[in-house]
């Protein structure tokens, strides 16, 4: 028999409001589907609970009872966040896991404490809970990596998909022993049975007349009897007290992304009210990866807008980070060139998930940047100088010399010293590039270039080389092809500049300087 | 040949009479000052006894055509060639991959960040942006050389970021080379060398050839070293390369159409 652990969000709508909203924690707060003077409450917190308020109540009781009871819309993006932020939580734990949609999840525990070897306490909150030396200590690791991702979580381990769950189901962390199930299921009320096995109304009448209160009592009858009085659910319910009934274990596999979703109860139009919405989410979903031991790459942003339209905008991020405050500016920067055109009233962010890239370095080679923090680096360069201005520069298998490609700086791999630079003990002559071209307007003499002027230049020409024709890229159709005479030119201001002649449109550039 | 070689071994001679004691090693100092970066051009490496300093900011200072940025181009070859990871900060936009690649320099290895900025923008706030990327390369560490290509800016660094781009260079041993038109750091410039460009070699092979640039004669001389003595002089041939093929990484003159100036 294997070993199978249930985390469990005790109330997920109330507990997926406060992980989109920490600032709520202390208040009382309650859910309901619309807002509205007549509409019954969903979900209330434990503080509004403490206060005698119940879901079921309209809001006007609730406000009567507690007249500064905050009211909140249900959000299924949120929960859904919640729920997906779990089964992060659960894959950091164990490989094995199972969704149970809407609240809980399984996890594989068989074998798992070779790799947790360290002990230590098991709930600090509740130092009576049942502790059985490792299960016990990798539940509460599970419960603290939950918080982590800001949700209250109880665990729940046992033989079983169902034993594990009403374990959880007592909160905080709770292990049943192997062969001590029955023991276990005696004592568990029949209210707590909402799943799986919850009885019909006329069941659940049936065994009160009976004076069933208690999976124990239940577990005494006899199964051919009371499948015969009760039909296939009471059997179903007989086997489970038993602890017999064994749902398959059915683990599953998830996308390497990571969405966070919030909707908010009012229009946001500035930036910067938008970004502190989006840091807490952005946070949440890096909290996320760390778990699963990867990095940000992309990251997609989506907005609901007042105006009924959809935002969408996909933020590169060169080189992927756990850094919220480089991947913070980058959205940021994102978001300020092109501006939603109406008020954001729900924000989904999804975040792509990388590896982190690992290096191996060695004893005789010089030392090069850690892969962790280069990514780093590189992201809060890329917000400082733009993202398409920070990597590595690469000319283009081109004629033209303006041609160059930015690829992204990935961290080179250690090596040790090599070959001598081509070129022996010849110093070659570099060039400092005028970006764009800069275009300059030529006065001959006898045919030749002898004065020049543009934007920065005005000087006489001295010396010249040239020209030198360069044609190409004519294959690209109309328009596309290039074709320049070259030349180089030595002023009187004292640089030598490498000037061109557009045959095209006999217009004149400079483009580098001979430094 | 022999001769060149002569007034080298002269050159280094006199060199060791220079009162340096590279074992000596200060309880403050991070890096050893007896670490080099070299050009691999013997007579700049002569005059600067053995190359760059790392750990301490170097100044190339010079006007634009004088040859700075060939000479950083020989230092990033250099660095490269030994398996070292450089950066260059450029505040003008003036990196060429091209000629860099053709002076020998593994691009693959050059972090490149452009802090150019729209032109309007005063000189002053451009310079933040491009101070504040130095100070995040050197907090990286495992960087050998982090070159600042500071274009046409002309105010000096403020003493404070100049201080604190020193003391991270001494803490990762990195070399950090600035290329101004005129001395940036002050006194917190370990090693300054100030270029002139003497001449720019234009030659016609023969009577009807067409005259072709060959490069520049550059003269050095070393306005500061705190290593070692200052007023050394150097002289070197930044060589245009005539033919390389495009994807190796520059260009080729159409020998068949040119005709003479």
């Amino acid at each position: 028999m294997g070993r199978i652990a249930c985390i469990l969000i005790p109330d997920l709508p109330i507990a997926a409001l406060l992980r989109s909203n920490p600032e709520l924690r202390e208040r009382p707060a309650a859910l309901c589907a619309h807002p509205a003077p007549h509409a019954e409450l969903i979900a209330v917190s434990r503080e509004a609970a403490a206060a005698g308020v119940r879901a079921g109540m309209t809001v006007a009781q609730a406000r009567a009872i507690v007249p500064d009871l905050l009211i909140a819309r249900r959000s299924p993006e949120a929960e859904r966040s919640a729920f997906e932020a779990i089964l992060d939580a659960a894959e950091s734990v164990s490989p094995l896991v199972e969704p149970g949609e809407p609240d809980r999840a399984w996890l594989d525990f068989e074998g798992l404490a070779r790799l947790y070897h360290h002990s230590e306490p098991v709930d600090p909150d509740r130092p009576g809970d049942s502790a059985h030396g490792t299960e016990a200590t990798i539940a509460a690791e599970l419960r603290r990596r939950a918080y982590r991702v800001g949700l209250e979580t109880a665990v729940g381990v046992g033989a079983s998909k169902e034993i594990a769950y009403l374990a959880a189901r007592c909160g905080g962390v709770r292990v049943i022993e192997p062969g001590r199930e029955r023991e276990f299921l005696d004592w568990i009320p029949l209210e707590m049975l909402d799943l799986p096995g919850k009885p019909g109304r006329d069941l659940e009448l049936v065994l009160a007349r009976w004076g069933i209160r208690r999976l124990g009592d239940l577990a005494r009858l006899e199964p051919r009897a009371a499948a015969s009085r009760l039909g296939a659910e009471g059997l179903e319910l007989v086997r489970l007290a038993r602890g017999e009934r064994l749902a398959p274990f059915v683990p599953r596999r998830r996308g390497e992304s990571i969405v966070e979703i919030i909707e908010l109860e009012y229009g946001v139009e500035n930036l910067e009210p938008l970004a502190f919405l989006i840091r807490p989410m952005l946070e949440r979903a890096i909290e996320r990866l760390a778990l699963r031991g990867l990095v940000a790459g992309d990251i997609a942003l989506e907005f609901g807008l007042g105006n009924r339209s959809r935002y969408q905008r996909r933020v590169t991020v060169a080189a992927a980070t756990n850094e919220v405050r480089a991947l913070l500016t980058l959205i940021t920067l994102s978001i300020e060139a092109a501006p939603p055109a109406a008020a954001v009233e729900a924000i989904a962010l999804g975040v792509e998930a990388r590896p982190p890239r690992p290096v191996q370095t060695g004893l005789f080679t010089p030392p090069t940047p850690a892969p962790g923090r280069l990514e780093t680096t590189l992201a809060r360069l890329a917000a400082l100088c733009r993202p398409d201005q920070v990597g590595m520069l690469r000319a283009q298998d081109s004629w033209r010399p303006e041609a160059v490609d930015l690829m992204p700086f990935d961290a080179p791999p250690p090596r040790a010293a090599g070959e001598p630079p081509p070129g022996g003990n010849i110093t070659r002559l570099a060039i400092r590039a005028i970006r764009p071209a800069e275009e300059i307007e030529v006065m001959y003499d006898r045919g030749a270039p002898e004065f020049v002027r543009g934007r920065s230049i005005a000087a006489r020409v001295v010396t010249l080389a040239g020209p030198w024709q360069r044609d190409g890229e004519w294959w690209n159709g109309a328009g596309g092809g290039f074709a320049r005479d070259y030349y180089d030119l030595a002023l009187s201001d004292g640089a030598v500049y490498r000037a061109y002649r557009d045959r095209h449109t006999d217009r004149w550039f400079v483009d580098g300087i001979y430094d | 040949m022999a001769a060149i070689l002569q007034a080298l071994a002269g050159s280094l001679e006199n060199r060791a009479q220079v009162p340096e004691i590279p074992e000596v090693f200060r309880g403050r100092e991070l890096t050893p000052k007896n670490l080099r970066l070299s050009s691999g051009i013997l007579s700049i490496d002569a005059a600067l006894g053995g190359g760059l300093v790392r750990g301490r900011i170097n100044e190339i200072a010079g006007s634009v055509g004088h040859g700075k940025t060939s000479l950083a181009a020989a230092f990033l070859a250099s660095a490269t060639a030994r398996g070292e990871v450089a950066a260059w900060i450029d505040l003008a936009g003036a990196f060429d991959p091209m000629s860099m690649r053709a002076a020998g320099v593994d691009l693959t290895r050059v972090l490149w960040a452009g802090c150019a900025g729209p032109r309007a923008i005063k000189e002053r706030e451009r310079e933040k942006p491009f101070l504040k990327a130095a100070e995040l390369i050197l907090e990286t560490g495992g960087f050998g050389l982090i070159v600042c290509d500071f274009g046409a800016h002309s105010f000096p660094l403020m003493s404070s970021a100049a201080l604190r781009i020193a003391r991270r260079a001494e803490r990762i041993g990195a070399v950090v080379l600035m290329l101004a038109a005129r001395r940036m750091c002050g006194t917190f410039a370990a090693l300054t060398l100030n270029l002139v460009r003497s001449e720019a070699r234009f030659v016609r092979p023969a009577r009807l050839a067409p005259t072709l640039f060959e490069g520049l004669a550059i003269e050095a001389r070393v306005a500061r070293n705190k290593l070692g003595g200052a007023g050394f002089a150097a002289a070197f041939e930044a060589q245009i390369d005539p033919i390389v093929e495009p994807a190796s990484g520059a260009m080729r003159p159409s020998w068949a159409v040119s005709h003479a100036s």
